[in-house]
């Protein structure tokens, strides 16, 4: 690998100048650090530079290469209802990580001392409220965390304990090393390298993230969580998440983002494949807070992922809930594969946006096996002069004798200037399945405004109070924690839409 | 990257397809104005850039045309053949009729042009048909084929009680584009009845555009009864204009064809208009019936409503695909759209797209779609009173897929559409 | 005085037309309960909207103190947090917001008003416990989301509830009986007796005569044409309910003429 592909840079204290101008962006600010990071640019090198870095094996870089090969073939997909130049690829770092020692990844075969977590680095996450080795949050008993940072990941927490009841939860560079034969097994079989072009992208140049694989019968004690945080400029993030559940496990599985307030977009396409086994069952919950950029959503994150989890066993259930509050541009569609029979598949989500953040948002529930039933619930919120789209497909294949789908779909508009849409694609092909799909779109009443104020509530709390309640039906699907952190969220994103 | 992918070459087939279409008007003698000529050539054009439908399309993934194109149809050469069987066809209330066979008018069928109800003016065209300039192949094959448009214009506050109707029938393989116009003036109320029948089993394909206009404060009601034999392809395309406070009820009864797709677009042009849009859709064997809607809401103060029923057996496949689209500060809009299917058999398919678009935040909109079979429970709690299986199946299946009509004033009407219905689900059972 | 009211006029927001209140005045002070009746659009529902400060409705002229202080500039939530309620004949449906944190934050911004500190969670609880007791209501009715799912009597009991819990000073009873059983008019009477206090006023809007046998109150105003044109003590609804509006509409037209 060449020198000139690479760079280090030691970034001068910016965090004051980037807080004041994201306004209310709480986890704006900007880690000061030395970083590893690539110069900008994509070819077939990067892609050879990227897998050498991490000192992957032959058949990882073969995985990648073929995938890069099928990319350069495809067109960025404008189908979704979300209006954006099309991205320069050529303009993005594929590659960044901070330069410390001992980080893990580099060499593959990290074991983590609390030490060789860069100082910065562990001080951006502690005030994050991210435990990682050595900060006091680490030793909070109900999570394990894989804290990632750009590129790489820099801590796993609770490992060992894990690792006494058999589940493997570490870094997905570090799985490459230790578990080649199940990265090898379930890498691309949920999410094909040419799955779609963000897809294929990813699996050219994925970044880190993290492998999780519960044993049979065991019922993970506590959640497991992944911490984004994209901090370098003009870099992508591009984060392989497995997940598998072994015959009659059970895990919860949490993932929060969070990036600094940049005026250039940054891009993020993330892969994330969940593998259900018999009598299995994986929550995956989500809170997204990419950073949206400013009032204009200029500098936001462009948040393009594919996630999907297969039912793979009977009796399997996979279950995604998502509050999506941040990014400027989010396009995502977390989907089960409901195949094994009698399994079932849910997604559960609130999606808000403000300003001019766009959000092209739903899920895919493919009815394969028998008796498989799937639940959707989307409320989708709109404010400012932002758009949001939920777009959900139902397909019930012939084989999926006495399938079941509910569908609700609720949108609120929060002022004039916004849009809310509603695109459902429902396939029925068997005729014992029963669908149900409802939706509708409203308003905050002014009878209900004013029933709160004739009661002492104030406005703005009125409006908060109503909006919690709209989404309450996905966030009781949250963990406690992530139930609060949502609302809390949602109260900050709203800021500024009513007057 | 590859920019290729734009500009997939028309297939040989689509081109012999579009040609041939493109060459029945071609030969005839009929000196065309300058305007209808550049209209034809435009429509040829964009055809043959763009090539026929596939399902690759989303507006057209689950409207199969393979057997469409399998066949190329020409304009009937006229001679009809035996009319005898029409009369049980006709519905016994009072209308005003006007019977085209193979496309022509038949006089001697129809009531006289010179007796038409007070306030009511119908002109059949064929200098100069009306001809839509459009994206849609479906139209600009029309707009290739058309040969005589139909203009109903009703004078303002003319109230007509007798419906006008229009009954199309077929004895030959051929295909007809008719269009229509109809123009309802302010204050006025009609009700347009349009029928289309197959007196044998010769293939039909019947290619309709109606541009409906309807004057403020205006009442429009039309009934399209689409029964064609099954070796038969049906498509239509209207668009219908509102003027303010205007209202405009359409019932679309699909019981025909081998493939048949039927599109409402309405536009509310004023503020407080009033749209009710409804299908009563039956499929078996394999046929495909496709019914969607567009409903524009540009402007403040208009309410829509819509209920389509699908009941499909067999191998049959139906499409629904709705949009109600509100504009920025179309506020107190009030849209509503209800799908609700049947399947019969584990062999039928539906596909629904019910969709929203809406930029307005005071508003009520609402979809709603259910697929299912029939409740066990209501059939066994009918089996339980002593009725027997079949009967409690017909009974509930009936009682599903008459509900459309209720929405229907005039008992007539409603009562011979109903009994078409259950002809038609008592012959498939 | 607690509730002064001198001539006022109120139309419907933005339609200055439709005048609906015209010259009205009515004087309440703690410890008095004042019935209005009068027929069908006359004007009653108005009047507890513009007591309490509904948006809808737009006052044109007059005066109206509550505690001797000026409100009608101030804001609905404003005049709730100095102790008025209004029992609305249509209780407001919020899904998802469960009665036991909405009651929770109503009462805190009216404690947070009279300088008192927040109740918790479980101090509210047990403070709620109290008084649903009082309303025979269930104890799963906190735990659901406002007024949804709740039947006609259910949202009129949750409402006088809800009236209990925030302990007004002027307690405003719209239509409260309209559309209710005879045994959920007993509770919410129940309710409503047990609140009678000398630091407190009612003012009860109603159509008939009934909900009037099982809270007596000390006044009854005719409310008709956007005026009161007659006040008595509780004979007078007495008389209403024998004779009927008529004679009293054709004595002021009289007077009018």
């Amino acid at each position: 690998m060449s020198d000139r592909l690479e760079y280090n840079t030691e970034y001068e204290e910016i965090n004051e100048l980037l807080t004041s101008k994201s306004g209310g962006y709480k986890e704006g600010f900007f880690t000061k650090t030395k970083v590893n990071t690539f110069a900008k640019g994509l070819d077939e090198d990067v892609v050879r530079a990227i897998s050498s870095k991490k000192n992957e094996p032959q058949w990882m870089l073969d995985f990648r290469l073929k995938a890069y090969r099928h990319w350069i073939t495809l067109e960025e997909p404008h189908w979704a209802k979300l209006e954006y130049v099309p991205l320069d690829y050529q303009n993005f770092s594929y590659y960044s990580a901070p330069e410390c020692s001992a980080c893990s990844s580099d060499d593959g075969d990290s074991q983590l001392e609390i030490s060789e977590v860069d100082e910065e680095v562990a001080k951006a996450f502690a005030s994050l409220g991210v435990p990682v080795a050595g900060n006091a949050d680490a030793e909070k008993p109900n999570i394990a965390v894989d804290a990632i940072f750009d590129s790489v990941s820099v801590s796993t927490t609770k490992r060992e304990d894990l690792a006494e009841l058999g589940i493997i939860f570490c870094s997905f560079s570090e799985a490459v090393h230790e578990y080649p034969e199940l990265v090898q097994k379930y890498i691309g079989s949920v999410v094909r390298y040419d799955d779609n072009f963000f897809a294929s992208l990813n699996s050219a140049v994925a970044s880190d993230g993290t492998f999780v694989y519960i044993p049979e019968n065991v019922r993970c004690p506590i959640d497991l969580s992944t911490y984004f945080r994209i901090n370098e400029a003009k870099t992508g993030q591009f984060e392989r998440t497995i997940v598998i559940a072994d015959k009659g496990s059970y895990v919860s599985y949490l993932e929060g983002c969070s990036a600094p307030a940049r005026d250039a977009y940054q891009l993020h396409a993330a892969v994330v494949e969940v593998i259900v086994l018999d009598d299995a069952e994986v929550k995956y919950s989500t809170v997204q807070n990419w950073y949206p950029g400013d009032k204009d959503n200029e500098g936001g994150i462009l948040n393009f992922v594919t996630k999907r989890g297969i039912c793979k066993g009977k009796n399997s259930k996979m279950s995604w809930t998502q509050a999506e509050t941040g990014s400027a541009i989010t396009w995502k569609y977390p989907s089960c594969i409901l195949f094994g029979d009698n399994s079932i598949g849910e997604f559960y989500s609130v999606a808000l946006t403000n300003n001019r953040q766009q959000a092209d948002t739903g899920t895919k529930m493919i009815h394969i096996g028998k008796n498989t039933s799937s639940t959707i619930i989307s409320k989708g919120l709109s404010a400012g002069v932002s758009q949001n789209t939920y777009r959900g497909m139902v397909k019930i294949l012939p084989t999926a004798e006495n399938a079941r789908n509910f569908t609700q779909c609720d949108s609120m508009l929060i002022g004039d200037k916004c849009g809310a849409h509603t695109f459902p694609y429902i396939e029925v092909e068997n005729s014992t399945a029963t669908m149900e799909h409802e939706a509708t779109t409203s308003r905050i009443g002014d009878d209900q405004l004013f029933y709160c104020k004739q009661r002492g509530i104030g406005e703005e709390d009125a409006i908060s109070m109503i909006v919690n309640g709209f989404c309450k039906d996905v966030f009781k699907e949250l963990p406690l924690e992530f139930a609060q952190e949502a609302e809390e969220l949602l109260a900050i994103s709203l800021e500024g839409s009513v007057g | 990257m590859s920019k290729s992918k734009h500009n997939i070459a028309v297939s040989v087939e689509d081109t012999v397809i579009i040609s041939h279409y493109a060459s029945l008007l071609a030969n005839n003698d009929i000196v065309e104005s300058i305007a209808t000529e550049q209209l034809r050539q435009q429509a040829k054009q964009s055809l043959l850039t763009k090539g026929l439908p596939t399902k690759k399309d989303e507006q057209w993934q689950y409207t199969a045309l393979d057997s469409w194109k399998k066949i190329l149809f020409d304009y009937s050469q006229g001679g009809g053949g035996n009319l005898q069987d029409l009369a049980s066809f006709l519905p016994s209330f009072a209308s005003f009729k006007l019977i085209f066979v193979d496309g022509v008018l038949n006089q001697k069928l129809s009531d006289n042009l010179t007796n038409l109800p007070k306030g009511c003016k119908v002109v059949i065209d064929d200098k100069n048909p009306r001809l839509p300039s459009s994206q849609e192949p479906f139209i600009n094959l029309f707009t290739l084929t058309c040969k005589q448009t139909i203009v109903i214009e009703v004078d303002a506050k003319a109230m007509l009680e007798l419906p006008l109707h229009l009954v199309q029938v077929t004895t030959q393989q051929s295909i007809e584009a008719t269009g229509l116009a109809i123009n309802v003036g302010e204050s006025a109320q009609c009700k347009i009845v349009q029928q289309l029948v197959s007196l044998n089993g010769q293939a039909k394909f019947h290619n309709g555009y109606a541009a409906i206009n309807i004057a403020k404060n205006a009442l429009c009601e039309q009934f399209v009864v689409q029964n064609l034999n099954k070796n038969s392809f049906y498509f239509n395309n209207q668009v219908i204009n509102q003027a303010e406070k205007s209202t405009f009820k359409s019932h679309y009864i699909n019981l025909g064809s081998a493939v048949a797709r039927h599109e409402n677009i309405v536009i509310f042009a004023g503020e407080y208009c009033e749209a009710y849009q409804s299908s009563v859709v039956l499929g078996n064997e394999t046929q495909v019936a496709d019914s969607r809607t567009v409903t524009n809401h540009n402007l403040p103060n208009c309410e829509s409503y819509q209920l389509h029923k699908f009941v499909l057996d067999d191998y049959a496949r139906g499409v629904f695909n709705g949009m109600i689209y509100v504009a920025p500060d179309a506020q107190k809009t009030n849209g509503n759209m209800d799908n609700r299917n049947l399947l019969l058999s584990n062999n039928a398919k539906m596909d629904t797209k019910p969709q929203l678009e809406i930029y307005a935040d005071d508003v009520l909109c609402s979809h709603g779609c259910t697929s299912g079979q029939i409740d066990k429970n209501q059939l066994f709690y009918c089996q339980s009173r002593g009725i027997r299986k079949a009967d409690a199946r017909a009974l509930i299946t009936r009682a599903f897929v008459l509900e459309p009509l209720d929405s229907i004033n005039n008992l007539e009407i409603k009562q011979w559409l109903a009994e078409l219905i259950k002809q038609k689900l008592d012959k498939e059972n | 005085m607690l509730l002064d009211i001198k001539n006022i006029h109120a139309h419907v927001e933005g339609d200055e037309d439709k005048e609906i209140l015209k010259g009205l005045s009515l004087q309440v002070n703690v410890g008095e309960v004042h019935a209005i009746m009068g027929p069908n659009g006359a004007g009653k529902s108005t009047l507890s909207s513009v007591i309490s400060g509904n948006e809808d409705y737009e006052v044109s002229a007059g005066e109206m103190t509550f505690n001797g202080k000026d409100i009608l500039e101030e804001d609905p939530e404003d005049r709730a947090r100095q102790g008025m309620f209004l029992a609305f004949q249509y209780p407001v449906e919020i899904p998802g917001v469960s009665n036991k944190l909405f009651m929770q934050t109503s009462l805190n911004a009216i404690r947070e008003e009279q300088s008192l500190p927040a109740l918790d969670m479980f101090d509210f609880d047990q403070y709620a416990q109290e008084k649903m007791q009082l309303l025979n209501m269930n104890k799963d009715m906190l735990e659901r989301s406002v007024n949804v799912g709740f039947s006609g009597g259910e949202k009129k009991r949750n409402d006088i509830f809800q009236m209990a819990l925030l302990a007004p000073k002027l307690c405003i009873l719209d239509e409260t009986d309209s559309g209710l059983d005879i045994d959920a008019m007993k509770i919410v009477a129940n309710g409503v007796n047990s609140l009678r206090s000398k630091d407190r006023g009612f003012i009860l809007i109603t159509h008939y005569q009934r909900l009037l046998d099982y809270i007596k109150p000390d006044f009854v105003h005719v409310l008709y044409d956007g005026k009161i044109i007659k006040s008595a003590g509780f004979e007078l609804a007495h008389e209403l309910e024998k004779n009927g509006y008529d004679q009293i509409i054709a004595d002021y037209q009289a007077a009018k003429n």
